[in-house]
């Protein structure tokens, strides 16, 4: 028996120094999630995340990719109170109740990097959630599990760079200031001349691969390799943490931090050597019609073709396209029955893309999604629709139908108007670039009454979207004080004539489409005579703004045929 | 088996400052208190012994361990409990949270027995109350109460209390020896102050400091005995006495020669104490 043995007689009890630093991992854990700054770095996630979500799903390529950002606002919180806990663990003179325990400030550091366990388990059920929540949203495209994973990592990344700063440095400033060091860090890996200048060099410096100026469908993100290179990091946090301080095993940490930075090396390699090998052209090509890699199938006699990764839209098209085809008469869009997406967001990244359109719907990648990726609730359902109707009342057999861009009106609010590329300009197989804003005109034309009302009677959430646009508009449209301003290509008091017909009995209505339908979609024909030919009123003074409309956008203008 | 704390010859500068001049005695079961005026190196020594410090030469033995060896002083360290003056407290935790914490360091890893460990100590110092209240919130009394508390965890056969009694009220200083009181039992319990009182109430031995030196070592009533037939009472106040101060009865006291015409009274602890610094003071300022 030793002298400690006789003197402590649970010696043969003692718990192993692991024992001690789980105990206190457990308590440390607890008090880094409940941190002040732990909580309110959580709570700004979950915000980013459910914002994230409700702008970028359901395209799963961007949302993976931009899923790590919510966690590095958690991992900002994590990391100062982590920074704050190292220092509670490491300021000699100002506990000395804790200096004299037993248990050495390495075990306390150990405890410590051995909390960052929770953080992990966190993250992982946040980005677990989320991408739950994403996939039960019917989601295209496929998700990066090397990019969900890169959150948990970045979880345990910021709590250990936490400790290892806050035995350094153990000031109560450390932890803030770290995180600004890597918000600015972040910043700059991001400016233009560095990335000119460097090429690939800071993409794989910073806690994650960001987005490419590139869509993401053709940009290229080595996110396994960078995965590695985190995990290299956290090793060397982990053992800059430990070096802090007595330690009686100082080989052992050298052999680990070598070990680590051999790590962060090959990681570091691998996405240099990734960038290297990755062939944008082939990628680029697959998305290039004609010979894009389609995906394409036939429903109720249409044919609907997806870019690769979007195929699961082709059910959710012809939910919005069959039923217009269903309630117009058999002899409606005779021809080219087919909806077509295009890589048209590719061109907006700066790129000079050229496309061929072929007869037909058209689509974007960015169906589903308006300006800066913002989700569109049912416009694109409504738009698809509309853009079908368009088609069968023979507006035109070229368009781009579904793809939202941004008009500002003279009030500053947004809108988004359905965009029709110039009827005179592109025909089939011809190729041109899309200009924005150049769209064929179907102000006061009859049918563009029939096509809102074709695409209205779709669904009650086509005929709500419908209810939506012409809010708070009845009292003006009744009294005649209605201001003619634009509304997609369409005027409002066209979209308040269908709304009337879709407050009817649609066989009714169909029957009488039915019977006047080739008088209905003349170009020729006014809204005034097909609003005379469906058994409505005029509205009090419509044939007085239709003049004033007609003289005022006469010039410039290009009217649909 | 040794049951004792020796200290032999401790020595310790900061500077050209002598904090501790060859610091000679040994410490067995019971209470055994320190007195000396401010600076006079008894935080030093207690946080010698307590293994925070370590002395410039000289010898300390604890229970027959030896706690400048590293592996020793971890041993030492798991037989002591500390109360110093500033414990550094954590202000976020609660006092349960602090004192569960302090427990695991001090190798306590069974949940449920810490727990029960921490809840009777809470108990113990009179904490029950205050158990899930913040350490920021808690009176100067309370912290203190805290602060003995954690150095109680584990059962601690060697305890080392610096100013235990420092900024406590009357009441709370009489809950206090209470407490301490009831620790003495087979326990070594070393404790500073500069309440005489403390010591004359709870204290089998004391020890009186001054400048680093250990100028008395014997129980409260040999240290009154000092000042035996040299505490007095006198309605003028005299000229030569060493030390003096009118009482509530509007008379004057003193320690030392006794004036002429002077009524000699029974010395308490206090007087010993104060003939002995006085002395010291007056050796110094000769020095």
């Amino acid at each position: 028996m030793t002298l400690t043995e006789q003197h402590h007689p649970e010696t043969s009890l003692r718990p192993t120094p692991w024992q001690v630093a789980v105990q206190l991992a457990k308590v440390e854990s607890r008090r880094i999630l409940l941190h002040p700054a732990t909580l309110i770095a959580f709570a700004v996630a979950v915000y980013a995340m459910w914002a994230l979500h409700n702008v970028e799903a359901p395209v799963l390529n961007r949302v993976s990719a931009s899923s790590v950002l919510p966690v590095l606002i958690f991992a900002a919180g994590l990391l100062i109170a982590t920074s704050e806990a190292s220092m509670r663990v490491w300021k000699t003179d100002q506990s000395e109740a804790l200096d004299v325990a037993p248990t050495p400030p390495r075990v306390r550091t150990i405890g410590l990097l051995l909390a960052a366990l929770a953080p992990v388990l966190v993250a992982v059920a946040f980005q677990g959630a989320a991408v739950m929540v994403m996939t039960l949203d019917q989601p295209v495209t496929a998700i990066d599990l090397w990019d969900v994973l890169a959150g948990p990592v970045l979880a345990a990344w910021a709590v250990i760079l936490g400790v290892a700063v806050g035995r350094w440095v153990p000031t109560r400033f450390t932890g803030p200031l770290t995180v600004v060091a890597m918000v600015s860090v972040l910043v700059i890996l991001d400016m233009y001349f560095l990335r000119r200048r460097f090429g690939v060099l800071p993409r794989w410096f910073g806690p994650f691969v960001p987005l490419d100026w590139e869509p993401v469908e053709i940009s290229f993100r080595p996110t396994r390799e960078h995965l590695i290179y985190l995990l290299g990091l956290v090793g060397v946090f982990a053992v800059v943490a430990l070096l802090r301080g007595p330690s009686g095993r100082r080989t052992v940490l050298y052999g680990a931090l070598v070990a680590s930075l051999v790590v962060v090396g090959i990681g570091v390699q691998g996405q240099r050597a990734a960038y290297a090998l990755f062939d944008r052209a082939t990628v680029l090509a697959s998305y290039m019609p004609p010979q894009a890699d389609y995906i394409c199938a036939r429903i109720g006699g249409v044919e609907y073709c997806a870019l690769p990764g979007y195929e699961r839209w082709i059910e959710e098209w012809a939910a919005n396209v069959g039923p217009v085809l269903d309630i117009a008469p058999q002899d409606a869009w005779p021809e080219s029955r087919q909806v077509k997406q295009y890589p048209t967001r590719l061109m907006d990244q700066g790129q000079s893309f050229e496309l061929t359109y072929e007869p037909g719907v058209a689509t974007g990648l960015w169906w589903s999604r308006g300006p800066g990726g913002v989700r569109q609730a049912d416009a694109h359902k409504f738009g698809m629709s509309l853009g079908t109707a368009g088609l069968a009342v023979g507006l035109s057999s070229e368009r781009i139908a579904g793809v939202w861009t941004e008009v500002r009106t003279g009030d500053g609010e947004g809108e988004y108007y359905l965009e029709f590329v110039p009827v005179d300009e592109v025909a089939p197989g011809v190729e041109d670039e899309i200009s924005y804003y150049r769209y064929c005109d179907t102000m006061h034309q009859g049918r563009a009454v029939v096509a809102l009302w074709l695409a209205g009677s779709v669904s009650d959430s086509h005929r709500q979207y419908l209810d939506n646009r012409i809010e708070g508009m009845n009292e003006w449209l009744d009294n005649g004080q209605y201001y003619p301003w634009y509304l997609w290509e369409f005027k409002i008091q066209e979209v308040y004539y269908a709304r009337q017909l879709l407050d009817r009995p649609q066989p009714q209505v169909r029957s009488l489409v039915s019977e006047h339908w080739a008088t209905l979609t003349d170009p020729a024909t006014t809204t005034a005579q097909a609003v005379r030919l469906l058994g409505m009123d005029l509205l009090p003074g419509h044939e007085e703004w239709t003049e004033l409309d007609l003289e005022h956008y006469s010039e410039g203008a290009v009217r649909c045929r | 088996m040794s049951n004792e704390v020796h200290i032999d010859d401790l020595r310790l500068k900061y500077g050209s400052v002598r904090a501790l001049d060859g610091v000679t005695f040994t410490l067995g079961s019971g209470i055994t208190g320190i007195l000396g005026p401010n600076g006079a190196g008894k935080t030093t020594l207690l946080r010698c012994i307590a293994t925070v410090l370590a002395a410039d030469s000289g010898k300390l033995d604890i229970f027959g361990l030896d706690p400048d060896r590293p592996s020793q002083r971890t041993d030492v360290r798991r037989l002591l409990g500390y109360m110093p003056q500033e414990p550094g407290f954590y202000q976020s935790f609660t006092c349960f949270d602090f004192l569960d914490y302090i427990a695991i360091l001090k190798e306590q890893v069974d949940p449920t027995a810490r727990h029960e460990e921490v809840r009777r100590v809470i108990e113990r110092t009179g904490l029950s109350e205050k158990s899930q209240t913040k350490i920021k919130k808690l009176s100067g009394g309370m912290r203190r109460r805290l602060a003995l508390a954690q150095s109680l965890l584990g059962d601690p056969r060697l305890l080392i209390l610096d100013e235990p009694t420092a900024g406590l009220d009357p009441e709370q200083r009489f809950r206090f020896r209470e407490m301490v009181s009831g620790l003495a039992v087979d326990r070594v319990v070393f404790l500073s102050t500069h309440q005489t009182e403390d010591v004359a109430a709870i204290c089998d031995r004391v020890l009186v400091m001054h400048s680093g030196q250990m100028r008395f070592d014997g129980t409260p009533r040999d240290l009154a005995r000092l000042a035996e037939g040299r505490v007095w009472l006198t309605d003028v106040r005299p000229s030569d006495a060493h030390i003096h101060w009118r009482t509530a009865e509007g008379v004057f006291r003193g320690v030392g020669d006794v004036p002429q015409g002077a009524e000699i009274i029974a010395p308490t602890l206090e007087d010993g104490y104060l003939m002995i610094v006085g002395a010291a003071a007056f050796e110094d300022e000769a020095a």
